[in-house]
């Protein structure tokens, strides 16, 4: 019976199987299925892309603003990106979770029991997430028009009117781009999740229920792989939302029609104003 | 944090081992898909229809978890699942999955005035590219590969389940042993490693575009 | 312009000669994978010509926690001593991965548990005592692999408490737990839920039904640390764990028999077996109880597995 659904990649199951494991309907539901899994991991994405949000925006805005700490800025946010997930979480597991005695559950947020997990996962989250929105942050609003500002300051408004009437709109396709970026990060690396106790996320599939019982063609393989699929497929579409949500609240005096042309003034400014080694096209998109 | 001296010095020719292999999967797989982004990120550059799909398709690349390339790919290529040239494979692709977006970004970012200029001067497209656009877009993809270079240090951490051992092989042996020093040493290494790394690629940032120290002062 | 041409190369070339030159020691340190070769240092003949007369040639494989490599270490050099020319690529990963590298001869001798890999390889598979199982195991594994002795040493699942709580329930033995389970919340891996000897027969042989399910991995920081500050009551900790002797758990015995065996056994490519390795292997085997394996566990703690493995053969007289 085994060896009837070893396939040809080396005798791990057929990839045939995925599709059927990913139409069954039984699969969807249950307290693991695919729809629970993914809800969750929608909760881990946007808890966590949210709190950094929070925090990195308006960092960003106030070193950008006042011109500092740039280079500073893109150091800490690139020793950030080296810190492997795996290690990061397990450490933040075995410190923060037995300071953590509460037992219960919060509404859909956090199941029972999961809160000694949902904090040590949410901080490896948010650290991740943080990087991409600094420093996108901080890079558009230093590509701000220097015209602009004195404009501004000429009509008197006063520092904060300026960021949050001109600096922060201008900036904000560029804001946008890392949070985008932040989120397609989180998404990926949200699959680390279900080694803790209680938490799911779509990597339960892959790596509790798929890789260790790989032979196994109800779960295991099929179940690694189709969920990664589900996973592609959930970046996508946070990718197009977000993209939506970034015509509708940005000005269409920024978006303009020729997007190379924009693209181009805005480096412009940025090589003239913002210190050497990163130029924010980077994470910028389109 | 003596405890993770300890383990250190005690350990201290098998880490340096893992090191050299983490350096050999961080750099190579990285200059390789620096190479091969050039041409693709030139292409979606150039061609605007070429764009959203080419990036698009970049972005998909990096949302699948390695663990799971790493699996498919001895299906794929028809290699052993111990070999090498999977984690190498992997990593390369996540590499161009990261890089061409900045390429074409960078390149397309080239003021127009710069380009038409080099025309008018006699360029042929060829020599205009490698002679002003490359060079003028050098800040942009440099950033880039910064990125790419630290993201590609965190990756080869992942290539410990696949038994390739390095530096990650600290956090696997520290989650089983339930001893906490090796994830600490792993974290505080591979941090270090990608700010030397960092600083390696700003220094030949610097030496490839001399002209900004010029507007600079 | 030429200048700035220039200028582009020379940054590019630094990266590219670095490369390079790392590549070449990549490949000359290499591989990545192993960590010792080895010949044979009796200067007997260990050639590589497979015939009934040369002691043969493997490449050991371990997964990636401390006693399969100290198991791999511990046959490994007891069969170098007797002139296999060995080859060590440790520290591989879980069994999907050197499952796989068997399969595709990457490596070819595995120190395995007879339950877990006859479970892996047939989940329909029902075998519990080590006879059944080790009987079960040669149409499992397939004629790709021979399945060799299986040693006294079994590294089983346990169910573990810590000591505050067998303390406070009277708890000694799984049945113990009939009254209270379900108030307990219990962490093992996914694959319990539907292996026969998990969940299922905790109620069908001890009438224990847990009140919460979490999956964790057997054993491994994140279930110990659960299971320390309580997140979980009762865990799946293997039974020659060193948190036993560290933070005082208490496994909880089972004398019903309900978790399948889990003898060490060796599992060897059969092109690659010959009457050496068989001899060797099994002899080291024979010598290897669950105290022993216990100790050198211990013994190990964070070091270096080879060094234990070294010692002990010495003692025992075999390499």
């Amino acid at each position: 019976m085994v060896a009837g659904v070893l396939g040809s990649s080396g005798g791990l199951p057929s990839i045939r199987l995925v599709p059927g494991w990913l139409t069954t309907a039984s699969n969807w539901s249950g307290q693991h299925g695919l729809l629970v899994s993914l809800r969750e991991h929608v909760v881990y994405t946007l808890v966590a892309v949210v709190l950094a949000a929070f925090f990195a925006i308006p960092v960003g805005l106030v070193l950008g603003h006042t011109g500092r700490g740039g280079f500073a800025v893109a150091g800490v946010a690139n020793a950030i990106r080296a810190v492997p997930a795996f290690g990061l979480m397990i450490l933040l597991y075995v410190l923060v979770s037995p300071k953590i005695t509460f037992r219960g559950g919060i509404g859909w947020l956090v199941p029972r029991g999961a809160l000694g997990s949902f904090i040590p996962i949410e901080a490896m989250l948010v650290v991740l997430a943080i990087p991409p929105i600094l420093v996108n942050t901080y890079a558009g609003v230093q590509a701000v028009d220097p015209a602009a500002r004195d404009a501004a300051r000429g009509m008197g408004m006063t520092g904060r009117q300026v960021v949050t009437s001109v600096e922060l709109p201008v900036a904000l396709p560029l804001v946008l781009a890392g949070v985008r970026s932040a989120v397609l990060q989180v998404i990926a690396t949200a699959t680390i999740a279900g080694y803790l106790p209680f938490l799911g996320g779509l990597g339960y599939q892959i790596f509790i229920n798929g890789l260790p019982q790989i032979n196994n063609t109800k779960v295991g393989y099929p179940a690694m792989l189709g969920a990664a699929v589900i996973v592609a497929l959930l970046a996508v579409v946070a990718e197009l939302l977000l993209l939506g949500v970034e015509k509708l609240i940005v000005s269409p005096g920024l978006t303009g029609s020729f997007r190379l042309k924009r693209r181009s003034r805005t480096l412009r400014q940025a090589q003239a104003g913002v210190p050497d080694g990163y130029s924010p096209q980077i994470q910028g998109e389109t | 944090m003596s405890h993770v001296w300890q383990y250190f010095s005690d350990n201290r020719s098998e880490v340096f081992g893992w090191l050299r292999t983490t350096i050999w999967l961080a750099v190579v797989p990285l200059v390789i898909g620096l190479a091969v982004s050039l041409p693709i990120g030139w292409f979606a550059s150039r061609f605007r229809w070429a764009y959203p799909p080419v990036i698009s398709f970049g972005g998909l690349l990096y949302t699948i978890p390695s663990i799971v390339i790493f699996l498919a790919l001895p299906g794929i290529l028809g290699t052993g699942i111990l070999d090498p040239v999977n984690v190498a494979v992997a990593l390369t692709v996540y590499c161009i999955a990261l890089l061409v977006r900045a390429v074409a970004d960078g390149l397309a970012s080239v003021d127009r005035a710069f380009l038409d200029a080099a025309s008018a001067m006699g360029y042929s497209t060829r020599q205009r590219l490698l002679a002003i656009q490359l060079p003028l877009a050098v800040p942009a993809i440099g950033a880039g590969l910064r990125v790419a270079a630290v993201s590609n240090v965190s990756l080869v951490a992942v290539a410990s389940t696949l038994g390739v051992s390095q530096l990650g092989s600290l956090f696997t042996l520290g989650n089983t042993t339930g001893d906490t020093a090796p994830i600490w040493l792993g974290l505080i290494m591979f941090i270090l490693l990608a700010l030397v790394i960092d600083a390696v690629i700003l220094v030949g940032l610097r030496a490839a575009t001399p002209w900004r120290r010029a507007l600079q002062q | 312009m030429k200048r700035n041409t220039r200028s582009v190369l020379v940054a590019a070339g630094l990266p590219v000669a670095l490369a390079t030159a790392l590549a070449a020691c990549g490949s000359s340190s290499k591989s990545s994978s192993s960590t010792t070769t080895a010949t044979s240092t009796n200067g007997s003949s260990a050639t590589t010509t497979s015939g009934s007369g040369s002691p043969g040639s493997l490449v050991i494989g371990s997964a990636d926690f401390t006693e399969s490599a100290l198991l791999a270490d511990i046959y490994g050099d007891a069969l170098q001593s007797k002139g296999v020319s060995i080859t060590k690529k440790l520290n591989i990963g879980e069994r999907a991965v050197y499952w796989k590298a068997m399969q595709d001869g990457s490596i070819n001798f595995i120190p395995e548990y007879n339950g877990s890999i006859l479970d892996y390889l047939d989940p329909t598979a029902t075998a519990k005592s080590t006879a059944a199982v080790s009987a079960a195991l040669p149409s499992a594994v397939g004629s790709q692999f021979t399945a060799l002795n299986p040693a006294p040493a079994q590294d089983a699942d346990t169910i573990t408490v810590t000591k505050a709580t067998a303390a406070k329930y009277h708890l000694s033995s799984i049945g113990d737990l009939a009254p209270i389970a379900s108030k307990l919340t219990f962490g093992a891996p996914a694959a319990f839920q539907t292996r026969p000897d998990g969940i299922p027969a905790l109620k069908s042989v001890y009438g224990v039904t847990f009140g919460t399910f979490t999956a964790l991995s057997a054993s491994g920081t994140v279930t110990v640390t659960a299971l320390k500050n309580g997140t979980i009551d009762a865990g799946d900790i293997f039974s020659t764990d060193p948190s036993f002797a560290e933070d005082g758990f208490v496994a909880l015995a089972d004398q019903k028999n309900m978790f399948a065996a889990q003898n060490i056994t060796p599992i060897v490519g059969t092109k690659e077996l010959t009457p050496t390795i068989e001899s060797t292997v099994n002899a080291v085997s024979a010598k290897l109880t669950t105290t022993v394996l216990a100790a050198l566990d211990a013994e190990v703690g964070t070091g270096d597995p080879n060094a234990v493995a070294l010692k002990w053969l010495s003692s025992e007289g075999l390499g």
